[in-house]
């Protein structure tokens, strides 16, 4: 080939990839932009996203834990604060606290799609996300088929359907295992509270309420018009329940607690029976694919004669 | 027709049941000195803010140059009829220049600030109430007496025909009590201002002013000249108590002198 | 020095004062931005990457424009309350504009508030809760109104007893709501009765610019007999005040003011008691020259104060009412032991 001198000869042989490389970009831009999807949230919200999003901002430690399950973790650019399993999240940019996200971090990380609770009222912080540009997806599961449904929904939401699905049939699958091991069995009835004291419970519409029915238990609060009503120990007495079961970050420190402070009352069913026993909060209180764990722990909690294996831990996680 | 009249006052306080003015008669003229007498509750303080439109009679009306004062605004009423009376400055500092211009409030609207005329008439307020070392004071430093003339000068600053003053002497050493008595003569004669006076003190009345109103019960007992007005029976019946009048031999005005069981 | 004097120089140096904490508080935050960078920003929009527009633009501003509004409002209100009930403790809280408004906006989320959230979506929902701030806010103003006015006469002594049992009696309801509620729930309404101007809009900045542009104007309009009120009612009115009339108007205004301001950022305690104080000393008592600066000054300081609260332990937020009163107290005592 002859050497040209650079000049027109050089720009000329540019020409083809410089029209090919715009034509692509202009491509790619058509596409991404057609690839915009309007997708209904679970608060009846429509928003647009792009197709598969790259940059994900997760405002709850639930919805981390969703988002790595369904294989997007490497696509979680922020998440907030006590974002703690898996492992890997741990080490990601804080946007704030579940409660109070800080705007500015969340802007500055440039997401393509914010992710939330419905609670924690945030609806100020969403609709000024929304006026800034970025599109947030609200969940807002209330009960134990509505997280498996919120697997599901986030997979598409990230364009990991397959992986969601397994996960989610898994998820089901185990469910069913617990509901056919405690089928027949008489129901227990359970007190669950979120602290020692006071006696903070929960009511019908929670998903530890739910929790509690699949596993085979009675909830003595439920019907309650409170969502999370507090409980005197007299009430507790009134309301004999059989097992009490604590959700707890420490679970050493609140079994001793718990023990100390109820062991008088023997009036109390679960205490003459000592079956007074604490569950890591993280597998109860949050609505993620390790609820499944904490479901089995809990039936083997109340029918330990369904569960003579023991404790199991299933890969709820999806590892 | 006189300058300011009230006619069939009629005043009670909201709430209760007494009349505290029960049809009260009373007419001032131009360049009229008059002092208001009786004993406590007889509603001296009462009747000069019936006379300024501070308070309004149940029955009755208060008419300034014949007019009645309710078709007067408030501003108008206030450059004409000025009110010297107790009261605290609370716990603002202003400065006693601020607070004698204040009286220059009649005459500036709204977003307007005193001019060169304000100042002037402020700073002669401050002269003749004898001042002139305190005005940059703040008025909480200062004692009862150089306060109560400072609202003095405020009254003056106001620039009216009319002056009311309730107790004026009441916080004042003898030195300031007869020079606030000079010029409250002055301001009649030099300044033509009628004056109105409420004062405890009958002989004070007696000796400075031509016309003497006594009170009693919500009503005039007697109205006249001082030696009209006070005279043992009248002293008697009004204030219940035994008092001997006599003539003052340096004013040769009528001067009393509290008898009543205290004689040892 | 003369009022024209006085006014003249305080007004300039307070507006200098604000102008700093703007530009200051644009430049700080999770982004740091230099000082010439904010003003090029400001100058020339196109020149920054979208991510620090936003943030400028769709964060900070409408933040910092809200705390120097609300900021300048909540003095301004409590130059009011202060000459209205000749109390040199008053506050524009103290007539139980707070409680009421706090209720207002709880009992709409413990009561709505998801519900609300479902049938009309967010908007609707932030929209409401303000709306029936403002209209709790009214309710207790109303109650003082309806109780302290005798026979067209506005009793300031009995303003203030009502208003004390007012607040008294909606915080108890505030807590019976609160203690009813998910407890989820505390956290924000927690935040919202320390003050929180984080999540302003530029609709919100607007309203509160207006009232508060007709407040500042018509508020200084009657400068000189509030100077006068201050003697007694008596003699306001033996020097030509309207005295109810004014009363009634500066009563109906700085309550206007202050539920709207409340409406929009929470209660921000301080600012309306402090300010007007540190003003008055520096200043004087005169509400000619105290008006324009405790509203600039007030401003500056609120401003200020959010900017802390945003970033002294970020990522996380402090509600801006710890802030003032953590900067109010200590600077107000000093300036208190200096007169002394």
């Amino acid at each position: 080939m002859t050497p040209t001198l650079p000049g027109r000869g050089f720009i000329l042989e540019r020409k083809k990839t410089l029209i090919t490389i715009t034509l692509l970009a202009a491509l790619a831009a058509a596409v991404g932009y057609a690839l915009d999807r309007r997708i209904v949230d679970q608060m009846g919200r429509t928003i647009t996203v792009p197709e598969n999003p790259k940059r994900i901002v997760s405002l709850a430690p639930n919805i981390t834990e969703i988002l790595f399950a369904v294989g997007a973790g490497e696509v979680v650019v922020g998440v907030s604060e006590f974002s703690d399993y898996p492992e890997a999240a741990r080490s990601l940019p804080k946007v704030g606290t579940y409660i109070k996200p800080n705007l500015e971090r969340i802007v500055e990380l440039s997401p393509d799609v914010v992710i939330a609770t419905a609670d924690g009222e945030k609806e100020k912080e969403i609709a000024k996300l929304h006026t800034l540009g970025i599109p947030v997806y609200v969940i807002n599961p209330t009960d134990v088929s509505g997280i498996i449904t919120t697997v599901r929904e986030i997979g598409k939401l990230v364009s990991q359907e397959e992986k969601a699905e397994s996960l989610a049939r898994k998820m089901e699958e185990r469910i069913n295992d617990v509901r056919e091991r405690v089928k027949g069995l008489k129901r227990v009835r359970v007190l669950l509270t979120l602290s020692v004291e006071p006696i903070i419970t929960i009511s019908s519409g929670t998903f530890q309420d739910d929790l509690i029915k699949i596993a085979g238990g009675t909830n003595i609060a439920a019907g309650e018009r409170v969502r999370y009503p507090r409980f005197s120990i007299e009430e507790v007495i009134v309301r004999a329940p059989e097992v009490i079961v604590v959700t707890t970050m420490y679970p050493g420190e609140t079994y001793r607690r718990a023990n100390e402070i109820w062991s008088r009352f023997e009036a109390v069913p679960a205490v003459a029976a000592g079956r007074i026993h604490v569950i890591n909060s993280d597998i109860v209180d949050r609505p993620s694919p390790r609820i499944v764990d904490g479901l089995y722990e809990l039936s083997r909690l109340l029918h330990p004669e369904a569960f003579p294996e023991g404790g199991v831990r299933g890969d709820a996680d999806g590892n | 027709m006189s300058l300011l009249e009230g006619n069939a006052l009629h005043f009670k306080y909201d709430g209760n049941e007494d009349w505290v003015i029960n049809d009260l008669d009373f007419s001032a003229d131009p360049k009229e000195m008059v002092a208001v007498i009786g004993p406590n509750g007889s509603g001296k303080s009462t009747l000069l803010k019936l006379l300024t439109g501070i308070l309004r009679p149940q029955r009755g009306e208060v008419r300034l140059r014949g007019r009645p004062l309710k078709d007067y605004s408030r501003r108008e009423v206030s450059r004409n009829m000025a009110l010297v009376a107790q009261e605290g400055m609370g716990d603002f500092p202003f400065t006693v220049l601020d607070v004698v211009l204040m009286g220059r409030a009649p005459y500036l609207k709204g977003f307007a600030l005193e001019g060169k005329g304000d100042m002037e008439r402020a700073m002669w307020a401050v002269d003749v109430t004898d001042l002139a070392k305190l005005y940059r004071r703040n008025i909480q430093e200062l004692s009862g007496g150089e306060r109560q003339r400072a609202f003095v000068a405020r009254a003056l600053a106001q620039d009216t025909g009319l002056l009311f003053l309730d107790e004026p002497t009441a916080f004042l050493d003898i030195k300031h009590q007869i020079s606030l008595l000079k010029l409250i003569g002055e301001l009649n004669t030099r300044y033509k201002k009628t004056i109105v006076s409420v004062t405890h003190d009958i002989n004070l009345a007696s000796y400075f002013y031509d016309r003497i109103i006594l009170l009693s019960e919500g009503k005039v007992f007697a109205s006249g000249t001082p030696e009209e007005v006070i005279t043992e029976g009248n002293m008697r019946e009004v204030y219940d108590t035994e008092i001997t009048v006599d003539i003052n031999p340096v004013f040769k005005r009528p001067r009393i002198t509290i008898s009543g069981g205290l004689m040892k | 020095m003369g009022i024209r004097g006085r006014l003249v120089i305080s007004t300039v140096i307070l507006l200098v004062l604000a102008a700093a904490v703007a530009v200051f508080s644009l430049g700080v935050g999770s982004a740091k931005l230099s000082f010439a960078k904010v003003i090029f920003a400001l100058l020339d929009q196109e020149g920054i990457s979208p991510e620090v527009k936003t943030i400028l633009f769709g964060l900070r501003l409408p933040r910092l424009l809200m705390g120097l509004l609300a900021g300048g409002a909540l003095a301004l209100s409590g130059v009011v309350f202060q000459a209205l009930l000749r109390n040199p403790l008053a506050d524009p809280f103290i007539l139980g504009v707070s409680s009421g408004a706090a209720l207002g906006t709880i009992a709409v989320s413990v009561l709505g508030g998801t519900v609300l959230f479902n049938l009309f979506g967010m908007d609707t929902a932030v929209f409401v809760k303000k709306l029936f701030s403002f209209v709790g806010a009214m309710v207790t103003v109303y109650i003082v109104f309806k109780v302290a006015r005798v026979k067209e006469r506005l009793y300031p002594n009995t303003m203030l007893l009502t208003g004390v049992i007012v607040n008294a009696f909606f915080s108890a309801g505030i807590m019976f709501l609160v203690s009813i509620s998910r407890s989820d729930k505390i956290h924000g309404i927690f935040f919202w009765l320390m003050g929180d101007l984080s999540l302003v809009s530029y609709d919100e900045v607007v309203v509160v610019l207006i009232l508060s542009i007709i407040s500042f104007i018509a508020v200084y309009y009657l400068a000189r007999p509030m100077n006068l009120l201050l003697s007694g009612e008596e003699a306001a009115a033996s020097l030509g005040v309207e005295v109810e009339r004014v009363k009634l108007f500066l009563f109906i205004l700085a309550s206007i003011l202050t539920a709207s301001v409340v409406s929009a950022v929470g209660v921000v305690g301080f600012v309306g008691l402090v300010i007007p104080h540190m003003m008055r000393m520096v200043v004087g008592p005169d509400h000619r020259v105290l008006i324009p600066a405790s509203f600039l000054f007030g401003g500056s300081f609120l401003a200020l104060a959010d900017t802390a609260a945003r970033t002294v332990v970020s990522p996380l937020e402090l509600p801006v009412g710890v802030l003032t009163a953590l900067f109010g107290a200590p600077f107000f005592i000093y300036l208190l032991r200096r007169e002394m």
